[in-house]
């Protein structure tokens, strides 16, 4: 890389991070902005309450709708409740008694207008969290609002009320009056009221609703998108179970998360199913969750095993409505799954505290959140802390699955390390294997160069002793025993420089030809034959090539056929010649037959029979057949039988080359 | 008179030849020299009927002279003399122009046998050569085509009896013709050779190692 691109990725890298550190500057700006001016909205910590009995009427919209608006009856009156105030359960019940009498509360607070009060202004009453079924408020005696078109979720909406805009004259005292209808066995709360202008307060309730509704949907949005993510690379790669486990993981915890944000059915049938589902995802976002830490960490644990699967029946089965007391277990289901939770997260600590991975301590610190979040949770609707809080459940998903993604992401980058580093190795051990390879060629090469050499001079060495070497060894010998004609030296000469034509001719290309090659023979001694008045016939078939018939054989097959053509010419008085070559099965027979006088078998074998030996030996060396058959009187008939195919390489006599082969593997390997 | 030059760098055979050619009648020796610069200089005023030239001159290769009398003379019969008479130099002097080959060591009556063969219109040939003759001007398969522009049907034929080692007498008797025509059909076919490789001719004698000294 050259310095202007490194100058200009650094100048990049500080422009990163001023803009970073702008943005978190701008946030932490907003957000610790002073959500109201004191001066000109106030926060009631204490009310009149008054709490009367109302008839009883069926759990909806309409029954709702009755008892808020029934004209009131005797009441108990507190003139000063301090807010926040919870008013606990008395008694509580797991199932539901349809005939208890409901309870309405009613909270009264006089509202000063201030002397800045702009003309035209709404008055707004805004309580951050209440429970209880439904509730009504009145400014000034006029009902201005009430939640009863989503009432089931007045667990987890702000109490926002706003007056039409009206002309309130500075030092007016206003009448606020807040009624919440309830069943005494579950108790109501209402946390502080503040009231003022609307101007006022819209930051403070855009906030809230932020926190309480828009980023919990978010959440739902987000786990479905890495759900999706999930489980494309589960579709591509069905064995990596991991993703699947996330898959489902997602989408169970985002069907949890839409009880946070999602409006109710008014009638209860709807309803308690609606609740049901969502709850029942609780156990099994346990289960997954654990079976996706067994991926990563495969310690196994039998009690795990089948005791989650076993859990999480049981608690589906007891939180959908069929047996009637679904219901009402809300509380105590949150109960028993935190404390399941809470056991696997102890389970989840101890395998990460016996060398777990990175992975697993980020997700043992997420799962702390959500089981710390659960149990905040579950205190908030339980009414024992921090009444005006919001849920914490929707944020701790996301915690966990953002350890999640941070395992799958540590999977990927150590996968691909991995196969960067085996293809590196691979690219490695290929060269070492190729340069290995390349020397192992060469070595052969050179074996092969020496064995070709050897073997050469080997032939050279024996063709020189066969022919040339013995004839003018002869002829020497002739001449220093001084009884040698001039006609006899020159036959001699010529016969040596015939043998020397031989060596040539064998060296010819014949490419397998038998043919050529005996034919070449006749081509050189057919003049001879014809000057000592023998007639030569000549019978040629159609011959297989003897892919074997190299220069070496070449040489054997002409020496066997000139040594038969010369003891014809020199001893058989013969004036008929017959050659035949012909295929015969998987041999080629090569056949000379003369009329001449012939010879004794034995006595010729006896008396030493060197010419016969010597063609047999020739025979022998091309894996061929030598027959001669003779007879005083009646000619001699030379019978060479030649394999097509030889099983085996030449029985050689370069045992050297030979061993310097065997050593080759030896060598390579 | 049948005119005949000879070209041979070794006294001896030098001799040799020129007694055996004296001792026919019907020949005479225009020229008889003993290196290739020689040779060339005699060529530029001389038409010989016939050239013996031995292919290892100690100046200029054998077949330079080939080609150069080829070109001059194309009506005089060219013979090299070989020790060997192996496939590379005569294959390598046919190319070059040559019709015909004779053995160094060949006995007398042989030689002029082949001088006058020559002089009839027919050639020798060696099996190897027929055969390797037979691939070259007809690449791939043993058996002819009709159609074939390089080599005749016949011609091929014959290079296949020849490369089997059947003589021209018995050839003749087989296809119905003389044996004299079966060499006239062996000197065609080196001309159509030698007319074939000119263009390639420096290229196939250097890959032979001829030029190459």
């Amino acid at each position: 890389m050259n310095i202007t691109s490194t100058s200009a990725l650094r100048a990049l890298h500080i422009m990163m991070a001023v803009l970073g550190l702008l943005l978190v500057a701008g946030f932490c700006l907003v957000l610790s902005q002073p959500a109201h001016n004191g001066v000109r909205w106030a926060r009631f910590e204490q009310a009149q309450l008054c709490i009367e009995p109302v008839q009883t009427a069926r759990l909806n919209r309409a029954g709702l709708l009755e008892q808020l608006t029934q004209a009131p009856t005797t009441a108990t009156c507190e003139p000063r409740v301090p807010l926040p105030h919870v008013a606990r359960a008395v008694g509580g019940k797991f199932v539901r008694d349809a005939n208890e009498p409901m309870q309405r509360a009613w909270y009264s607070l006089q509202y000063t207008i201030p002397e800045n009060w702009r003309p035209g202004e709404s008055l707004l009453v805004y309580s951050p969290r209440l429970s209880g079924l439904a509730w009504q408020v009145r400014i000034g005696g006029k009902i201005v609002r009430d939640n009863l078109d989503d009432w089931r979720m007045t667990w987890n909406r702000p109490l926002v009320a706003r007056s039409a805009p009206s002309q309130f004259a500075p030092g007016e005292q206003v009448a606020i009056e807040l009624a919440i209808v309830f069943e005494p066995a579950r108790g109501h709360s209402l946390s502080r009221v503040s009231i003022g202008p609307a101007s006022t307060l819209a930051n403070t309730l855009a906030k809230r609703h932020y926190l309480q509704e828009t980023l919990p949907f978010a959440s739902i949005l987000m786990l479905l998108a890495m759900g999706v993510f999930f489980f494309g690379f589960w579709w591509a790669r069905r064995a990596e179970k991991a993703h699947l486990l996330l898959t489902c993981s997602c989408v169970a915890w985002s069907i949890f998360n839409l009880q946070f944000v999602l409006p109710t059915f008014d009638e209860a049938r709807f309803s308690d199913w609606y609740r049901g589902l969502t709850s029942l995802t609780v156990p099994w976002i346990i289960w997954l969750v654990y079976l996706f830490v067994l991926q990563i960490d495969r310690r196994f644990s039998r009690l795990f095993a089948f005791g989650m699967p076993a859990y999480v029946l049981l608690m589906s089965v007891l939180v959908l409505p069929i047996f009637g007391l679904s219901a009402d277990v809300g509380l105590v289901y949150q109960a028993v799954n935190t404390a399941v939770s809470a056991l696997l997260i102890l389970r989840v600590f101890w395998l990460a505290a016996r060398g777990g991975s990175l992975e697993l301590r980020v997700i043992c610190a997420a799962f702390l959140f959500g089981v710390v979040a659960g149990a905040h949770d579950i205190a908030v609707m339980a009414q024992r802390f921090d009444p005006e809080g919001i849920f914490w459940l929707p944020y701790a998903s996301l915690a966990v699955f953002g350890a999640f993604l941070f395992a799958v992401q540590r999977r990927y980058v150590h996968a691909i390390d991995q196969h960067q580093q085996l293809s590196d190795s691979l690219a490695e051990r290929l060269a070492a294997r190729e340069r290995e390879l390349q020397a192992n060629q060469q070595r052969l090469l050179e074996l092969e160069r020496a064995h070709v050499l050897a073997d050469e001079r080997q032939r050279l060495m024996r063709d020189m002793h066969d022919g040339l070497g013995s004839t003018l060894t002869a002829s020497l010998v002739m001449l220093e025993q001084g009884n040698t004609s001039p006609r006899e030296l020159e036959n001699v000469l010529r016969e040596s420089i015939d043998d020397l034509r031989t060596v040539i001719d064998s060296l010819e290309p014949v490419d397998g030809e038998l043919a050529t090659l005996l034919a070449t023979l006749r081509f050189r001694l057919g003049r001879r034959l014809e000057a000592a008045g023998i007639e030569l016939q000549w019978e040629m078939h159609d011959l297989p090539p003897l892919r074997w018939l190299g220069p070496p054989q070449a040489l054997q097959v002409m020496r066997i056929v000139q040594e038969a053509l010369s003891n014809i010419l020199k001893h058989s008085a013969a004036t008929h010649v017959h050659l035949s070559a012909r295929a015969l099965g998987t041999a080629i027979e090569v056949r000379l037959t003369d009329n001449g006088r012939g010879f004794d078998m034995s006595s010729a074998l006896q008396a030493g029979g060197r010419g016969l030996r010597n063609l047999r030996r020739r025979a022998a060396h091309l894996q061929a057949e030598l027959n001669v058959v003779s007879e005083i009187g009646s000619g001699t008939t030379l019978c060479l039988l030649l394999p097509v195919e030889r099983a085996t390489a030449e029985p050689s006599s370069h045992q050297g080359s030979n061993a310097t082969l065997a050593r080759l593997p030896a060598a390579v390997s | 008179m049948t005119k005949i030059m000879i070209v041979e760098d070794d006294p001896a055979f030098l001799n040799r030849f020129c007694r055996i050619v004296m001792s026919e009648p019907q020949f005479e020796i225009c020229a008889a020299v003993g290196n290739g610069t020689a040779a060339l200089e005699t060529l530029m005023h001389t038409a010989p009927d016939v050239l013996l030239v031995d292919l290892d001159l100690p100046d200029i290769s054998g077949i330079d002279i080939i080609r150069e009398t080829a070109q001059r003379y194309p009506q005089t019969d060219i013979m090299v003399v070989t020790v060997f008479g192996d496939e590379r130099h005569v294959l390598a002097s046919i190319e070059a122009g040559a019709t015909g080959y004779l053995l160094k060591d060949s006995l007398p009556d042989e030689f002029v046998g082949l001088i006058h063969q020559l002089r009839a219109g027919g050639s020798p040939i060696s099996p190897v050569i027929a055969r390797v003759l037979l691939r070259q001007l007809r690449p791939g398969g043993r058996i002819p085509p009709v159609d074939n522009t390089k080599l005749s049907g016949r011609e091929a034929e014959i290079l296949a009896f020849i490369a089997k080692g059947f003589s021209s007498s018995e050839i003749g008797k087989l296809l119905s013709i003389s044996a004299h025509t079966v060499t006239a059909h062996v000197k065609k076919i080196y001309q159509k050779l030698a007319v074939h490789s000119r263009g390639e001719a420096v290229y196939e004698a250097t890959k032979l190692g001829l030029l190459a000294r």
